[in-house]
């Protein structure tokens, strides 16, 4: 039991040290030409451009994304995406459950948006951004 | 989706070994047929993500005493838990890409002048997004005056356990039925957005020192909002006019204005936030100026935040302190008050946050900081009973 235990807080402290590569993925059809900014805009609900997805919660990948793109966090988003939600201003984007997914679901979305660990990412999607 | 591609080597290998007799051709078919299903099933999982009808809900509770019977914002030495507490529900349905219907019920534990727990329909509008980026609205909708205006009953979205008073109490009606109109601008990278909105608004309050119900009345309401942000800075603006029917204060169609400014800044750890408003109203209705700081600094998921909070009433000569006259209840309107907030955000979980602030407010001057414990002993010209109060608040705060 405290093998275990010791294991499990272990793994709590490890997580967030673990930094997670991220790159920015589009549909090979499009779009491309996307600027930072751009991508903010449709991870902010500013822009339709695009459709985005987001990773669930929780993934390392998820946040080195929004490090690096909106400067948000997990919790401020959620607050964020309240406010959208209940104003009527729109909802959160489709969530997947994980990096592997996302390259799958981005490659079968026309005009759709993604990020993902560089290490999942095949010719079935465009990247069109790094870090 | 890797495991529906495992699953589709899985059933190639068991079709590659049971079929043994018959031809690579046939196995190829089968495969390919196999594949196809495949992609309808992914297809149709995608497709009912999009569906025409959303519903999302939130709720609040929470607990609020004060240190003494002042009754600043209502609270007073007996503990509350009832006028915090509300739940609401909201649905969203697509009428076509472009228009959609929203509505939301909002049933709270109390509130002035309504029974407790009675739903109230709080937004039901028809939006409709043109092509050429301009979006239209109809129905009843929030007042945008304050920069939290749209939240104001969401208190998931807003830091702080309590929206100043000095600034959110400014105009206490929230809601209007009328048309609104909104487009944003794009300019170098930063966005600009404006809003126009006109309307009708009126509900029940009580006053008098009966506590009497009296229809508060805003008539041909028209505003306009602009907004700046960079993601870092946010700058609003608002400017408003309505025609202002109150029986309590004489009001008649008078002509009442609200002014207000707003900035927000936002980077790394760091959350600040400042409304400032004026309004104005001819006659004995009372003349407000309003303000507050809020800075806040996030420690991950716990942010304590500090709060100044000033608010004085500019036209305290149209309601004199005179204990013989029929105007004596009027000059408790007027109104001075410091308010010094200290608080914590907690977000516990997603979609969950836990609050905690203590509010000491001071400063009344020669006012009953409007405060309904002061009332009676202002009003006979024996001055105010309470010089400050303390109030306690615990609040549960959920989106879902």
């Amino acid at each position: 039991m405290k093998t275990l235990r010791m294991i499990a807080l272990a793994g709590l402290f490890a997580a967030p040290l673990s930094m997670a590569d991220v790159v920015v993925i589009a549909h090979p059809n499009g779009p491309d030409n996307l600027s930072e900014n751009d991508v903010r805009d449709l991870y902010l609900n500013r822009s339709n451009a695009a459709t985005p997805f987001e990773i669930a919660k929780g993934s390392d990948v998820r946040r080195e994304f929004h490090d690096w793109i909106t400067g948000r966090s997990n919790s401020q988003l959620q607050s964020f995406w309240a406010e959208q939600t209940f104003t009527g201003e729109g909802q959160p984007p489709a969530e997947v459950s994980d990096s592997a997914r996302m390259v799958d679901e981005v490659a079968a979305t026309p005009n759709s948006v993604g990020y993902a660990d560089p290490a999942d990412v095949d010719d079935s999607v465009e990247v069109i951004l790094t870090p | 989706m890797k495991q529906l591609r495992t699953t589709k080597t899985r059933l190639a290998l068991c079709l590659l070994v049971s079929a043994g007799v018959t031809g690579a051709h046939a196995q190829e078919e089968r495969l390919d047929r196999l594949e196809s299903q495949l992609e309808r099933l992914q297809q149709d999982m995608r497709d009912s993500r999009d569906t025409d009808f959303r519903i999302n809900g939130f709720m609040s509770t929470g607990y609020a005493r004060a240190s003494n019977n002042a009754g600043y914002a209502g609270v007073t030495e007996e503990s509350e838990i009832r006028p915090l507490t509300l739940f609401a529900v909201q649905g969203t349905f697509d009428l076509s890409d472009q228009t959609r219907a929203t509505f939301q019920l909002l049933s709270r534990g109390e509130q002035e002048a309504r029974d407790n727990w009675e739903t109230q329909l709080e937004w039901g509008y028809l939006s409709h997004q043109m092509d050429n980026g301009l979006r239209v609205r109809a129905g009843k909708m929030r007042m945008p005056l304050f920069m939290y205006s749209d939240s104001l009953d969401l208190g998931y979205a807003q830091p702080f356990a309590r929206a100043p008073s000095a600034v959110y109490d400014q105009v206490s009606l929230s809601s209007y039925t009328g048309v609104d109109a909104t487009y944003t601008f794009d300019v170098l990278g930063q966005s600009i957005r404006t809003q126009v909105f006109g309307g009708h608004s009126q509900e029940d309050r009580l006053a008098g020192q009966n506590n009497d119900i009296f229809e508060l009345e805003l008539r041909n309401i028209a505003g306009a909002v602009m907004s700046w942000t960079d993601y870092t800075w946010t700058l609003r603006g608002v400017a408003a006019r309505a025609d202002t029917n109150f029986v309590p204060f004489g009001a008649q169609d008078d002509d009442g204005e609200f002014f207000g400014l707003g900035v927000e800044y936002e980077k790394g750890n760091i959350m600040a936030v400042s409304e400032v408003t004026r309004r104005n109203v001819d006659g004995a209705f009372p003349d407000r100026d309003g303000a507050y700081a809020t800075l806040g600094y996030r420690f991950d998921s716990v942010m304590p935040y500090v709060t100044y909070a000033w608010v004085e009433t500019q036209d305290d000569e149209n309601r004199p302190v005179a204990p013989t006259s029929s105007q004596a209840s009027l000059a408790t309107q007027n109104e001075k008050r410091e308010d010094y907030s200290i608080g914590v955000r907690w977000d516990a979980m997603p979609g969950i946050a836990l609050k905690a602030d203590w509010t000491h407010s001071r400063a009344f001057g020669d006012t009953s900081g409007a405060l309904s414990g002061n009332a009676a002993s202002f009003a006979s010209g024996q001055g105010n009973r309470f010089d400050h109060t303390n109030v306690y608040t615990l609040k549960l705060d959920a989106a879902f």
